[in-house]
């Protein structure tokens, strides 16, 4: 009989997947464990208990099976001292204003915006929903509802409004971005160049039939003028009001040039969109080449199609020179054309999937029927995007040509404006000292992995996102020595734990720890805690569980909070505190010994207490059952001042098979033992080895020794706790029985 | 008598050689303005020939621009983009325009200046002639002037 002292000095690369069981020879394996509940592993290398959950407040919603989220809560930061949650659910928006490090209230609770019109949030897609916040005001998006402004109004008010674009000062034109949705060649044909209610025909079937029509409602451009669908009546004809008469000036000084000896005209017109033979009005034409003003304004036809910004009409008179002229020339025309486009969000073509401010330019990306394009607003005016004549503070307008469709899902505004698709990662590159504008805006593909449903966060100078069909966690960093980004998979060694992830929360200094966690919600209720130090080149995994499940997280600075379906029946908003050691938890005022618990906990329902003398001495006093709405503890002889009243949660550190390296090889699946195990611990009042329960009367920091028995091919050690009290393992030694 | 005589004699060549002068003023102000004629030619050649540059140089930047922009993007259906080109084709065209304008300017400044000197050919010519007759006129009136002198004494 050998015996070996095996020591596991850290768990720094969390818990591990079984399928890592083999591999002794990594340096991951005498580092890891096989499970880590509710523990956190520490910039050190050990692991501590998680912090419990504090109850705030309870959402009062009907837990729906068929559903993927009915909540989500999103960060609404204005400053360090007026910091929000904001819970998104069904038709309905609260907001919770932190007002100190002890109390978090609801402020204001929304099921209407301004104009009285129901809420269009929907629980069956707030999976999707993206968000963008700059000051007061946060925009939320998803594809089939209108860009939404939630905006804080005043320390504890906010309201909800509908995005909208500015307007010309006569309010003829509209900011907003358009597309050409048509197919090449298709003209549009409009019954008059003013007026309301004119027709508009279109060459081949282009019109939203659905009752009512999706179009309604829209604006068209015919050339560069407004027209207001009213109605539609069938697949080729729409009704209109022209919003502004559609009377060009054309751009070009002096269009006209003439032909000696001949009544020809040649017009240069930018993308006129005339076939040949179209009726046109002339008008503010100056003479040119001879020819008089009253034989050049007045009804003309086109002749003749020189190219498409070029196009000829005869004249009243023959010119006697060859000469340039018109000055600034009007034309009116309803004429059939291709030069016509339409918005490009509507309830036809959809709305943005994506929103970020990025260089001081709001972003939306993602339509429905554009789902690879990005709309830039002009510079500091977010609610622009006019295209202009393209200068360097103008919309940009970029479109993915990367050779197939990729549908945009997120935007992440960090050194680049990242890009996350349904089928790539993308990018617009950032230049030094150098803005993006529409003539230097450009997208790079970069890797072909996809995102799923859930925000890619800033974590640890990379960006942590889940790869489409939610089986592996990337990173996407820039890497010098590539000159591009790459995405590399953080969690292979922890496969197990990424299980249909679908919220995501990221925590600087969460749990009263120096490191950042990315803490991810999964369907099946539990939490999945990925710590990176990229400098120490230290990640690992580890799992948070509840009694219940957790439905969405969000993280404010340092506080992490999370909503949670306590017994699948009650979504309480909870927050992570280091004070408490019980989940769905209070700190109850006691009175002779007795609570009532009435308002957060039903009758029959088991809880676990944790009560303070006045002496400041805790007492864990096991589990209670609600009766009558209280809980008493008239049964113990100490007069307890105060109570911790909730639920237990496991705590649970389960290490790898102990292995070693003998002489005549590793002793793998050989029968073995673990005889002895110090663990050296930290400021902890109740921990157990193997099921073996730590003594103490007093919380203990330092080693301690358990003596074990039994053989197996697979010797684990399981350190976890009978009590809801303190724990911190810096690590052990297993003396090892072969 | 015959001092008088050789006066009036001076005065005839010197007429002729004053009315010679002012035809050479008229032949020369006559090749001047065919020079003229000449540049007008050539300006308008000119204005063609830098209205096509800039046509072409249009073409180009736009091929090249169109050939960038699609590297960064699809630059065939991003509006930014065909705003863009669209800017750049209205200040081609309008600078066509501009090139065209000032060759009319020229063209004009040039005709002007052709038209005056053809007519100050003529007024130096018109200038001589009067000035032939005025010395000849001069010379008979002294010739006349001495001869009746002489035939008192």
């Amino acid at each position: 009989m050998q015996k070996y002292r095996v020591p596991i000095n850290s768990f720094q690369f969390g818990e591990v997947s079984p399928s890592t069981l083999s591999r002794i020879d990594s340096p991951i394996y005498a580092a890891s464990a096989q499970r880590l509940e509710n523990l956190v592993v520490r910039a050190e290398g050990g692991a501590s208990k998680r912090s419990g959950l504090k109850n705030i407040y309870d959402f009062g919603i009907t837990k729906s099976s068929s559903k993927r989220m009915q909540h989500r809560l999103f960060p609404f930061i204005f400053d360090d001292n007026e910091r929000y949650i904001i819970s998104v659910e069904d038709a309905k928006v609260r907001a919770f204003r932190i007002v100190s490090e002890t109390s978090v209230t609801l402020v204001s609770t929304l099921t209407a915006d301004t104009a009285s019109a129901a809420l269009p949030f929907d629980d069956d897609y707030l999976h999707q929903y993206t968000y963008a916040q700059s000051g007061d005001v946060m925009f939320i998006c998803h594809p089939l509802i209108a860009i939404r402004m939630l905006t804080r109004t005043g320390l504890t008010s906010f309201e909800i409004t509908t995005y909208s674009f500015d307007n010309r000062s006569d309010d003829k034109q509209t900011y907003q971005p358009y597309s050409t949705f048509h197919p090449t060649g298709m003209t549009l044909d409009p019954s008059a160049t003013s007026g309301t209610g004119i027709t508009l025909t279109t060459s081949a079937a282009y019109w939203d039939t659905s009752s009512p029509s999706k179009h309604i409602g829209s604006k068209i451009r015919y050339g560069y003028e407004e027209i207001l669908i009213t109605a539609v009546t069938n697949s080729t004809v729409a009704t209109g009001n022209v919003v502004n008469d559609l009377t060009q000036k054309l751009a070009v000084l002096n269009p006209f040039r003439t032909i000696s000896g001949s009544t020809t005209v040649e017009v240069t017109m930018l993308n006129h969109g005339f076939e040949g033979s179209e009726s046109i009005v002339f008008s503010d034409a100056s003479a040119v080449g001879n020819i008089a003003t009253s034989n050049l304004n007045g009804t003309r036809s086109v002749t003749g199609i020189i190219d498409d910004n070029t196009f000829t009409f005869t004249a009243g008179g023959s010119a006697n020179a060859d000469a340039d002229g018109g000055g600034f020339v009007k034309i009116a025309t309803h004429a059939p054309s291709t030069n016509w486009d339409e918005q490009s969000f509507s309830a036809k073509r959809g709305y943005p999937a994506a929103v970020a401010f990025h260089e001081n330019r709001l972003v939306f990306a993602g339509t429905t029927s554009e789902p690879d394009s990005l709309w830039f607003s002009k510079s500091s005016q977010f609610f622009n995007f006019d295209v202009g004549d393209g200068e360097d503070n103008s919309s940009i307008n970029l479109i993915a040509a990367t050779g197939d469709v990729n549908e945009i899902r997120y935007l992440v505004s960090d050194r680049d404006l990242q890009i996350f698709t349904a089928s790539a990662e993308l990018y617009v590159p950032t230049f030094l000292n150098q803005a993006i504008t529409p003539t230097n805006a450009q997208i790079r593909k970069q890797t072909p992995f996809g995102c799923e449903f859930v925000q890619p966060t800033p974590l640890d100078g990379a960006t942590v996102f889940v790869q489409k069909g939610s089986k592996v966690v990337r990173e996407y960093l820039y890497t010098d020595s590539e000159d591009a980004y790459t995405s590399t998979a953080v969690s292979t060694i922890a496969s197990h734990l990424i299980v249909d992830f679908k919220d995501i929360a990221v925590c600087n200094g969460a749990f009263e720890e120096a490191e950042s966690y990315s803490v991810y919600v999964s369907t099946n209720g539990d939490c999945s805690v990925f710590g990176s130090n990229r400098a120490e080149k230290r990640a690992g995994w580890s799992r948070f569980t509840t009694q219940g499940s957790f439905e969405s997280i969000v993280a404010i600075d340092d506080r992490l909070f999370a909503s949670v379906w306590f017994d699948d029946t009650n979504l309480r908003l909870c927050e992570f505190k280091t004070t408490f050691n019980l989940d769905n938890a209070k700190s109850y005022t006691l009175s002779s010994n007795a609570v009532s618990v009435s308002s957060d906990f039903a009758n029959s329902t088991v809880v676990h207490v944790l009560a303070t003398t006045s002496a400041g001495l805790i007492d864990y006093l096991g589990t209670h059952t609600v009766t009558s709405g209280n809980i008493s503890l008239a049964s113990y002889d100490t007069t307890y001042a105060t109570a911790e009243i909730g639920y237990s949660f496991p705590v649970t550190l389960t290490t790898n098979p102990i292995d070693a390296q003998i002489k005549t090889g590793p002793v793998t699946g050989e029968p073995r033992g673990v005889a002895t195990v110090v663990v050296d611990l930290v400021d902890t009042k109740s921990a157990s080895v193997n099921t073996i329960n730590l003594i103490s009367d007093s919380s203990i920091t330092g080693k301690k020794e358990f003596r074990l028995l039994g053989y197996s091919r697979d010797p684990q050690v399981t350190v976890s706790q009978s009590e809801p009290l303190s724990f911190q393992l810096n690590g052990l030694t297993a003396e090892l029985i072969i | 008598m015959w001092s008088a005589i050789a006066s009036l004699g001076f005065a005839m060549i010197s007429a002729k050689g004053q009315r010679q002068a002012g035809a050479a003023s008229l032949r020369s102000a006559r090749a001047q303005a065919y020079d003229i004629g000449t540049s007008i030619k050539i300006n308008e050649a000119k204005v063609l020939q830098e209205q096509g540059r800039r046509a072409e140089e249009l073409r180009t930047a736009e091929a090249s621009n169109i050939a960038l922009f699609s590297t960064f993007s699809d630059a065939s259906s991003s509006k930014s983009v065909q705003a863009f080109l669209n800017k750049q084709r209205e200040i081609a065209g309008s600078d066509i325009s501009t090139i065209s304008f000032m060759g009319e300017a020229e063209k004009y400044r040039l005709q002007t200046e052709k038209r005056v000197v053809v007519e100050e050919g003529y007024a130096r010519k018109t200038a001589a002639n009067i000035g032939a007759l005025t010395t000849m006129a001069t010379g008979i009136y002294k010739f006349g002037e001495t001869y009746s002198t002489g035939r008192a004494k």
